[in-house]
């Protein structure tokens, strides 16, 4: 089965944002765009907020991993941890995640592979 | 410092609105001002002087509709008898307070539609959640001045996804105090939060929605001047330009190619002056937020490597995340080219002054130039720099500043001139001297500006790895005219319900005309007058907000007005070419006339004519609105995918 990255990276990010009950600003960001009301031309439009750009770079982060090693979805599954921890260490996102949660977004990203793998 | 030692008695926002009030900001702020309302002085007095102009050449008109009919070589000859008496029979409306009244008026109403299109925020206050109200309470007693902080409701079924305040207000998205709303850890939630406050803060203190609106304002007036003087002369002058051998079948493409180009380079050059003034404020809004909410992080997400926007970023509303990184640096893409769209603007404003004024008062338009110049050296010295070279400057406003300007200059100073010649009494050497100096310079300095942009462009072409944000850009291109052409004709049917609808009523009743009129013409008047103050209303906020129901009603109540005015127009015309043929004058603007020449009339052509022409003009509406809809689509589809 071929996947798009694009489509991938969302997928990922879906599950994650789920995973931390964050589903409704999922949408509200990655949702179809269409045009709002007007409230004025003194506003900040679109900024996403923290939590889901740490997600949605992290997905990211997987997917070019995938795409640059060439590897199969079940061995990343397994190395998912180290991505992790790479992640964090390079990219110097902000978040609120408490560890917990981390493990959840961690979790849910190798929920997600080992579905895609299970299709296969 | 976002944090704020217990018992100290200075707010954050007292501290943001020290830095806005020091700062370079608010001295671009005061010169935008000025430069406001020098041109709204300018522009009421030009079209004042315009309706003065109009009535001078009235009682002249049959004459030379005759004339251009039968004999045009014959023109000449009677336009130095035409010019010795036309001065004498100029208008006096300048000079009457009514008509300043009426004037005032019809700005006060462009105003409020301005305001009105502006959606009132509902939502629900973080203090009425019990997870969230210690931390909200916090947040606001370290901020001051916000007494509430709400997330909006989601509006017809869209969520909201922008931060902005409403009076005491602040409104922040759901999604940005979710974790403050569960009662999660949310320290950098509450940073950010904080970092938008002050962001918004700073345009409350420079009052940046009401500058738009105002400045909104005059460039409508500005627009309405252009098109009802201008326009016909820019079809003429196109018309000439688009005369090709081939026949008709190139030359009228041709023609209506080069009207919509030169009408869209007016109209957008002078929009681009708003747009640029609202890409400065966010610029300063952003400095501010920065300076004070040291968040240690980027509150707009990681913004390395954002693609650059398309060209039309400079004549969008929405700030691009490229631009928001820009900011973080202290430097702005789109705000210098206020300084490029303002050369537009002011000789549009100028050349129009000129042309109506009496000839003995044209140069009080120094008045206006030094004053604009002014603001011009308040803002050159106030407004943010632009990036490095390297990063390149927007080419898209020296275009159309540079169609801006040759538009005018053909349609004004081109044509005078050319009457000029034909006759020298037409116009003094002083006053021509006024209006075409400006002008050639300009021209030549855009002309020459415009091809060095083009030259670097396409030597930029053969080495470019820029990484930009292109987006259909043909696509989008095609959208944007299609809409300009039916704006254009939306503007037209505005300005033909103002004047016959909303002025010609007003002017009867301030007069006191009803003392005389009968109880039926007044009730008449009444009637004529709140219907066109209605439709104006909605007609002007439909430039603005596209909403399904407001096109379908006034683009119905448009098409019976065009349905009309077409026939009386057609009956009339055929009148004066009869008329010509005949070698007589006949009458015209009299109301008994109308009467009698419709109850003598065929009907049939004008009906058939009408409908044709009716058809048209809904299709070209229709259109319009769908490429509207299609367009707004599109940018907020690309603003979004270049945040994710």
């Amino acid at each position: 089965m071929i996947i798009n990255e694009a489509q991938l990276r969302s997928q990922l990010t879906k599950a994650m944002a789920e995973a931390v009950d964050e589903r409704e600003t999922y949408d509200a960001y990655f949702g179809e765009a269409k045009p709002g009301v007007d409230y004025g031309v003194a506003r900040a439009d679109g900024v996403m907020p923290l939590d889901m750009q740490f997600m949605w770079e992290y997905a990211g982060y997987v997917v070019d991993y995938i795409s640059n090693h060439g590897v199969d979805a079940l061995d990343i599954a397994e190395r998912a941890g180290n991505l992790f921890l790479a992640y964090e260490a390079f990219k110097g996102l902000k978040s609120d995640f408490a560890d917990d949660e981390k493990q959840k977004l961690h979790n849910a990203v190798i929920e997600t592979l080992h579905e895609l793998s299970d299709l296969k | 410092m976002a944090s704020n030692p217990k018992g100290d008695p200075t707010y954050l926002f007292s501290e943001v609105r020290a830095f806005v009030l020091a700062g370079g900001g608010v001295w671009s702020v005061i010169a935008f001002w000025l430069l406001g309302v020098v041109s709204f002085a300018f522009l009421s007095l030009s079209i004042l002087f315009g309706m003065d102009t109009i009535i001078g050449f009235s009682p002249f008109l049959p004459q030379f509709n005759l004339l251009i009919n039968s004999d045009p070589h014959g023109l000449v000859a009677w336009l130095d008898t035409a010019m010795v008496t036309f001065e004498a029979a100029r208008g006096h409306t300048s000079l009457d307070p009514v008509s300043w009244l009426i004037l005032a008026l019809v700005c006060a109403i462009l105003f409020f539609a301005h305001m009105s299109r502006f959606a009132k925020p509902h939502g629900e206050s973080l203090l009425d959640s019990p997870e969230a109200r210690p931390v909200a309470r916090t947040l606001l007693d370290q901020f001051g001045y916000f007494r509430d902080i709400q997330f909006p409701f989601a509006a017809n079924g869209i969520p909201v996804t922008d931060f902005f305040a409403y009076r005491n207000v602040f409104f922040a998205p759901k999604g940005q105090v979710s974790r403050i709303l569960k009662g999660k850890p949310s320290d950098n939630q509450q940073k950010v939060v904080t970092f938008f406050m002050a962001h918004e803060y700073a345009h409350a203190v420079t009052r940046d929605n009401l500058a738009n609106s105002v400045f909104l304002v005059v460039v409508s007036l500005l627009v309405f001047m252009f098109l009802f003087l201008f326009g016909p002369i820019m079809v003429y002058g196109a018309a000439i330009m688009g005369n090709t051998p081939l026949g008709p079948l190139v030359g009228i493409p041709i023609t209506l190619v080069l009207f919509v180009l030169f009408c869209a380079g007016v109209v957008s050059s002078f929009y681009g002056m708003a747009i640029s003034y609202i890409k400065a404020r966010e610029f300063f809004a952003d400095q501010a937020a920065f300076r004070f909410v040291d968040v240690g992080m980027m509150p707009y997400g990681d913004l390395e490597d954002r693609p650059r926007p398309s060209a039309f970023s400079a004549l969008s509303s929405s700030i691009s995340p490229y631009e928001r990184a820009l900011h973080h640096k202290g430097v702005s893409l789109h705000a210098r080219n206020l300084l490029v769209f303002f050369w537009g603007f002011c000789f549009g404003i100028r050349s129009l002054y000129i042309l109506v004024a009496p000839k003995e008062l044209c140069w009080t338009v120094l008045g206006f130039d030094l004053l604009a110049l002014v603001a011009f050296a308040g803002l050159f010295v106030t407004l943010p720099k632009r990036p490095d070279a390297g990063v390149g400057k927007p080419s898209l406003p020296w275009l159309l500043t540079f169609l801006a300007i040759f538009a005018i200059e053909m349609a004004g100073p081109g044509q005078a001139g050319a009457v000029k010649m034909l006759n020298s009494g037409f116009f003094s050497n002083g006053n021509a001297q006024l209006m075409g100096i400006p002008g050639l310079s300009l021209f030549v300095i855009f002309f020459f500006g415009c091809l060095f942009f083009g030259f670097k462009k396409l030597a930029a072409l053969g080495h470019s790895s820029e990484n930009r944000l292109k987006g259909s850009l043909l696509r989008r291109f095609l959208l944007f005219s299609v809409q300009s052409v039916s704006a254009a004709l939306g503007f037209f049917v505005f300005c033909v319900v103002g004047l016959i609808f909303c002025l010609a009523p007003l002017g009867f009743f301030l007069h006191a005309r009803f003392f005389d009129a009968g109880l039926l013409l007044t009730l008449g008047a009444l009637g004529l007058l709140i219907v066109g103050l209605v439709l104006l209303f909605h007609q002007y906020r439909l430039f603005f907000v596209s909403k399904l129901r407001l096109f379908v009603a006034v683009v119905l109540a448009e098409t019976v007005i065009v349905f009309a005015l077409v026939n009386v127009a057609y009956i009339v015309d055929l009148d004066v070419l009869v008329g010509a043929r005949q070698g007589e004058v006949r009458p015209q603007g009299d109301l008994h006339w109308l009467v009698h020449l419709f109850s003598k009339a065929d009907w049939s052509p004008a009906l058939y004519f009408a409908a044709i022409s009716t058809i048209f003009y809904l299709a070209l509406r229709v259109v319009g609105f769908v490429a509207r809809v299609e367009l707004t689509r599109i940018e907020k589809t690309m603003t979004w995918g270049s945040n994710r």
